[in-house]
């Protein structure tokens, strides 16, 4: 799986949170949801790729790996259209 | 072509800083043009700039007339009180559109000290009480907007003292509009009007019997507040203008209350009018 950024109108970073202005509507996401967002950007990255961030960041989840943790966060973005997901593993 | 041409009378108006037309037309567009002269007194302006938007009434009793002025965009119609009721938010409308991508638009109250231009911004969606707040405490505060606050990058507010639009006690689905100086209200200072205070309304009827007051963090402000604006993503950065609004202000508050007028010793010590 692969993640890139959709088209934000803005995103205020407060606290190691932030706020995305996406479509109509303004968001407020997680500590680990705005690491994931301020990872990406235009370009492609792989989930591994940010798994790797997120794990330097806050260590290996209790249960399942970073990886797998990840991929139902990042499908989540996905349905507010914050993140743009592409591959074979969906 | 001018108004005068086409038997139209045009009215001046100063709508949050834009200069907006207001054509009077039809048989009774005299009648229609010393309303809006009357309703909107203190939003008349008196300068000679071109008008940045026009909107064109036309009041008739031929419904000929009526349909051949609505078809070509004109708010029309034959009874005077439905006129009153559409034409203020076509008016106000009109600005809007004018300002869109320019400065911050919230769906406020807004008054202030009446000596220094300090201003509360009271956040509100439709229904949430705007109007009355306005009316209740215009007249100890001056009456800033009771409609839309257009915020400046450096926090200052234009003043749109709008008349107030009140439901008719015997036509329940229309507003009657009512000049703010026959309601006692306070004009807006002539110094720069400054955001001091912004609050998120919350009136209920198991609020405390005092109003309580309490800080929004601001990310969950920028969700709340981004609600209740008008054409917030076409300004640039439209999220670190907002928050840079409510540091301005001191962060963002809650308010909840039962009654408009308790909200007065609150409004009062926020622009240091107590």
């Amino acid at each position: 799986m692969r993640v890139r950024r959709e088209e934000l109108h803005d995103v205020f970073v407060e606290d190691g949170r932030c706020a995305v202005y996406v479509q109509d509507e303004v968001i407020v996401l997680s500590p680990v949801a705005t690491t994931v967002l301020l990872a990406t950007g235009n370009k492609w990255i792989s989930l591994s790729e940010l798994a790797d961030l997120v794990e330097q960041e806050y260590g290996p989840p209790p249960r399942q790996t970073t990886e797998e943790t990840l991929r139902g966060l990042v499908r989540e973005l996905a349905n507010f259209r914050i993140l743009g997901i592409a591959g074979s593993s969906m | 072509m001018l108004p005068s041409d086409t038997g139209e009378l045009s009215v001046p108006l100063s709508v949050m800083g834009v200069p907006v037309a207001v054509d009077c037309g039809g048989s009774m567009g005299s009648q229609l043009a010393s309303h809006v002269r009357s309703v909107w007194e203190w939003c008349l302006r008196s300068d000679h700039a071109a008008p940045a938007a026009t909107v064109r009434a036309v009041l008739d009793p031929s419904s000929a007339v009526v349909a051949s002025a609505s078809a070509s965009g004109a708010v029309a119609h034959s009874d005077p009180l439905v006129m009153e009721d559409w034409l203020a938010p076509r008016i106000t409308i009109s600005a809007i559109e004018q300002m869109a991508g320019r400065a911050l638009m919230l769906h406020a109250c807004v008054l202030a000290n009446p000596a220094t231009g300090d201003a509360a911004i009271l956040v509100g969606r439709s229904g949430a009480g705007k109007t009355t707040m306005a009316r209740t405490l215009g007249t100890s505060l001056a009456y800033v907007t009771d409609e839309t606050a257009l915020v400046s990058e450096d926090h200052l507010v234009t003043p749109f003292p709008k008349p107030l639009s009140v439901f008719r006690s015997s036509d329940g689905g229309l507003k009657a509009q009512r000049p703010p100086s026959s309601l006692g209200l306070v004009a807006p200072p002539r110094r720069p009007i400054r955001a001091v205070a912004a609050l998120l309304v919350d009136r209920r009827e198991d609020a405390p019997a005092s109003p309580v007051t309490s800080p929004v963090p601001t990310l969950e402000g920028l969700s709340q507040i981004s609600e209740h604006t008008s054409y917030l993503k076409r300004l640039d950065s439209p999220l670190h203008r907002l928050a840079a609004l409510f540091e301005a202000c001191g962060g963002l508050q809650q308010v909840s209350y039962q009654e408009s007028a308790d909200l007065l010793p609150v409004v009062q010590s926020l622009v240091g009018a107590s």
